[in-house]
């Protein structure tokens, strides 16, 4: 199901408030039980609330020499203002994942795949907008394969434990389920 | 098997002091590296140590000489602005030859900066020693690996010259997370620290006299002959460097901390594209590796210079080339985007690359 291979990019683009350094940490610890290299480069606007809030995270198998590119696989998009930007970097073939709950505009490529998953809306029918990352994180994993939920979710457990995350830890695994089957009903759905 | 674990630049660098043996760090909290302190602040008393954290930089920088008179080994931590601040005590330090390590996590731009973004722009001001006419060994890593490696091996320069040591690191490397193999190291012997200053009530203690801690230079020339001496002691026993793929290169990218990183990325796709690109990174930027690097340039034959800056690094690489090649030059305008939170990343230099061909 999942790759054991040369490895994988993925950048989350958003706004501060968004969760896109949580997405980045949590996936690259969940990264580091896979893999033999991982690296997560945060990257956000300075001395202020909602800013552009980026992380960027590399699996790989050999050393990284660069842990932050331009390009990447697989984008995931929250910021309305980075959007044009966020779809120039997938690489060809590539996944671009759109929170349209936030972000009007429809992609333009036709080299890429595009999935629009309304997860701040969701995550706000459900109670709490904080675990729209965690429902976007799902989709993710669930449109790549890159790694198996599981191992996300030990992640999570274990980084969550003895943290005031740890409240949350029920809601971020529902999210993420959420995410997974929103993509997996998506494919039976029109592009 | 050496322990690996994920851990950030800036947790990094205070789990190198601790396991260089340092026990007291002073500093005053400033993005991008206020992580250093929060872990000094939480292992340092489990150990026995302190971190003292300061009214400001001016002092903890006085509080680094006073304690580093003692011998021990002692460090304090600043970003761009906080450094400037801190310059008369550090000048006062190399002077007076007192031992301390001072890591230096940049940050953008003049005045007080982007208010803690990334940036390069610090490469002048730290490579050319403190105001006075001395320098100061620089150690610039560009991994988190790296960044373990050389705090504990500017502990070592710095007892083992007498001298004030810094690592000059990035925001990119200070907030990155990575593999951190915890390796030991050996870096050799160490003079005794007879000059230290233990208090005469201690057992053994004597008098004992650090004659430009007053500031009272009265043989000037003999001083500065003795600190050329030095100089040239650490310039011939302390330049490093390292080449990437240069073998064969006929197009050398220049480069250090982040960008080097960057750059990198660069050099393997050029070369999977059938560009023979090499890339040169100064590990010590003072002192500077100008022979190495000119043999390099002069092998290539051209050369391109990538910093996050206006144009810092590359005058340097100019001195050391004197114009036998051409030298060019990306930097600052080259970020991905043109705001704070811009990087020049490995396609954007790939594409210089290919455009000077």
């Amino acid at each position: 199901m999942e790759k054991i291979d040369k490895g994988f990019r993925v950048i989350f683009a958003g706004l501060g408030g968004h969760g896109a350094l949580v997405f980045g940490e949590l996936l690259t610890e969940a990264v580091a039980r896979r893999y033999n290299y991982a690296s997560f480069v945060p990257n956000y606007a300075p001395s202020m609330r909602g800013g552009e809030s980026e992380s960027i995270v590399v699996a790989s198998n050999e050393e990284i020499d660069s842990p932050a590119s331009f390009e990447a696989e697989a984008v995931v998009a929250t910021s309305p203002s980075a959007f044009r930007l966020a779809e120039k970097r997938v690489s060809p073939g590539g996944i671009l994942i759109v929170d349209d709950s936030i972000i009007c505009e429809k992609a333009e490529r036709k080299d890429i795949k595009v999935f629009y998953i309304p997860a701040r809306k969701i995550a706000s029918e459900e109670g709490n907008p904080l675990i729209s990352n965690f429902i976007l994180m799902g989709a993710y994993l669930e449109a790549t394969k890159t790694l198996p939920v599981e191992i996300v979710e030990e992640t999570l457990e274990s980084t969550s434990k003895g943290t005031s995350r740890e409240r949350l830890l029920s809601a971020n695994k529902r999210a993420l389920h959420e995410g997974i089957r929103l993509i997996a009903n998506y494919s039976q759905q029109p592009l | 098997m050496t322990e690996r674990i994920l851990h950030t630049g800036n947790d990094t660098v205070a789990r190198a002091a601790i396991s260089a043996g340092c026990k007291h760090y002073f500093a005053y909290p400033i993005t991008p590296q206020s992580e250093i302190a929060h872990y000094m602040a939480r292992e340092l008393p489990k150990i026995g140590g302190c971190f003292l954290q300061s009214e400001g930089e001016y002092a903890a920088a006085y509080m680094l000489l006073g304690a580093a008179l003692s011998g021990e080994r002692v460090m304090t931590s600043t970003s761009s602005p906080g450094l400037a601040l801190m310059q008369e005590p550090l000048s006062m330090m190399v002077t007076a030859e007192i031992p301390a390590v001072v890591v230096e996590t940049q940050r953008l731009g003049p005045g007080t900066g982007t208010g803690g973004q990334q940036g390069q722009t610090d490469y002048r001001f730290v490579t050319r020693g403190v105001y006075g006419g001395l320098h100061y060994p620089v150690l610039a890593p560009y991994s988190v690996s790296e960044i373990f490696e050389f705090v504990q091996l500017a502990f070592h320069i710095a007892d083992k010259y007498r001298i004030l040591t810094m690592v000059l690191t990035d925001f990119v490397l200070g907030r990155m997370t990575e593999y951190l193999e915890l390796k030991t190291f050996d870096f050799g012997p160490l003079p005794e620290k007879d000059w230290a200053l233990k208090g005469k009530a201690h057992k053994g203690g004597r008098s004992n006299f650090l004659f430009t801690v007053t500031g009272m230079m009265l043989d000037i020339t003999g001083f500065f002959q003795g600190q050329q001496e030095k100089s040239k002691r650490i310039i011939d026993s302390e330049t490093r460097w390292e080449t990437y793929k240069t073998e064969d290169a006929d197009f050398l990218i220049v480069s250090y901390g982040y960008s080097a990183r960057m750059s990198k990325g660069a050099v393997n796709t050029a070369r999977a594209q059938g560009i023979k690109a090499g890339l040169f990174r100064p590990i010590t930027l003072w002192p500077f590796p100008r022979e190495a690097l000119q043999q390099e340039a002069l092998k290539a034959g051209k050369v391109l210079v990538v910093e996050d800056s206006p144009g810092e690094l590359v005058e340097d690489v100019e001195l050391a080339v004197q114009g036998r090649v051409p030298v060019h030059f990306l930097g600052i305008q080259a970020r991905h985007i043109a705001r704070a939170e811009g990087l020049i990343l490995p396609e954007r230099i790939l594409q210089e690359v290919r455009e000077l061909l």
